[in-house]
């Protein structure tokens, strides 16, 4: 197990979850989310291949397009 | 480059005083060109800070008309403006309040074969209210290797970054070097390497996929005036800051995206990042 802070919370977490995991595991639409892994834009393409770990800063945001 | 005249110099006093910006970065500005594309509420309060800022050439494309709901926000219009193209009044107006600035009004909707128009400005601005387009705009700069200027606002969350697709075809070599990799042992090439690889920020289809579901524009969630036009101007001055900039200033402006909360006025920054499988930035 470890702890991540998600969206400013702590959370605990499987110490093997990778990033999709933990998007599906909070029931989010990953298709309409921008991730930021400690202050780094995290492509979606790669969520999958990235394992969280302790103390990782997650953040996620929705796309908007309006101007 | 030539120097301004004493009304000039009068006119932009307040630039010309700034240490990092005096007569020099006056001229800059001066001598640019820029399109914006999208003359609702972020890219009418763009196109006006940059002519009141002396930017010699605007171009503003849009296809839409001035509505009455467009009024709270896009402050250039006025009710007598209801039912008028919005580039030609906006390119009325400015070139009237700014009789040293160029406009020219291009009413359509940006397509993927005005491309070539890149290539005639500085930087392009994308103040556009739909994803659609923005996956058009994103790819037509990668392609021209333009500078891209990005904001958007839904509700509370305002976003933009800057992006330079000029020396992008640099930063794919640096990015797929074998001799990079086989150099890594080497603390200083190790550094380098990062460097490089955080150079390399992708573009707005590795940030936000052509398959993402996108559903929040102003017309769905609303915008307060106040924030859009935070958002607005904070575009514009990414825009000075990069056309007034050199190389350098230019390399520290762009990659970065600008989070914004207006409800508890709180900005973030993070780092942009390619997306190695892109298929726009990563192979043109």
């Amino acid at each position: 197990m470890i702890t991540i802070e998600f969206n400013g919370s702590a959370e605990n977490l499987d110490s093997n979850a990778n990033l999709l995991q933990l998007i599906e595991l909070k029931n989010l639409n990953p298709k309409s989310l921008a991730l930021v892994l400690n202050d780094q834009v995290v492509p979606r393409s790669r969520w999958a291949q990235i394992e969280c770990q302790q103390s990782d800063k997650i953040d996620i945001f929705s796309a908007v397009a309006g101007g | 480059m030539g120097e301004l005249t004493d009304t000039q110099f009068m006119r932009y006093s307040s630039h010309v005083l700034l240490e990092d910006m005096g007569e020099a970065g006056q001229l800059k500005l001066m001598s640019s060109s820029v399109l914006i594309i999208g003359v609702g509420g972020l890219g009418h309060a763009v196109a006006h800070q940059l002519a009141a800022a002396g930017v010699k050439r605007i171009s503003l494309m849009d296809d839409d008309c001035v509505e009455l709901s467009n009024l709270p926000r896009q402050l250039l219009f006025n009710d007598d403006d209801i039912g008028e193209p919005k580039v030609d009044i906006a390119a009325k107006k400015l070139a009237n309040a700014y009789p040293d600035c160029e406009i020219t009004a291009l009413r359509q909707r940006f397509v993927s074969d005005e491309q070539a128009l890149f290539n005639t400005v500085d930087v392009v601005f994308d103040c556009t209210d739909n994803f659609s387009s923005r996956l058009v705009i994103n790819k037509s700069a990668v392609c021209r290797k333009t500078a891209l200027i990005s904001a958007a606002i839904s509700g509370s969350n305002g976003q933009l970054f800057c992006l330079d697709f000029s020396q992008n075809e640099m930063r794919q070599a640096n990015h797929l070097s074998p001799i990079n990799q086989s150099v890594a042992d080497d603390k200083d090439s190790i550094e380098l390497i990062d460097k490089q690889l955080k150079a390399t920020s992708g573009c707005y289809q590795c940030l936000y996929p052509d398959d993402s579901q996108v559903n929040q524009s102003c017309s769905q969630v609303g915008v307060l005036t106040s924030a859009l036009l935070s958002i607005a101007s904070m575009q514009a001055l990414l825009g000075v800051n990069w056309l007034k900039g050199n190389p350098s200033q230019r390399q520290e402006i762009q990659g970065k995206l600008h989070l914004f909360n207006a409800q508890n006025l709180q900005w973030r920054q993070v780092a942009m990042s390619q997306d190695p499988n892109c298929c726009i930035c990563a192979t043109n």
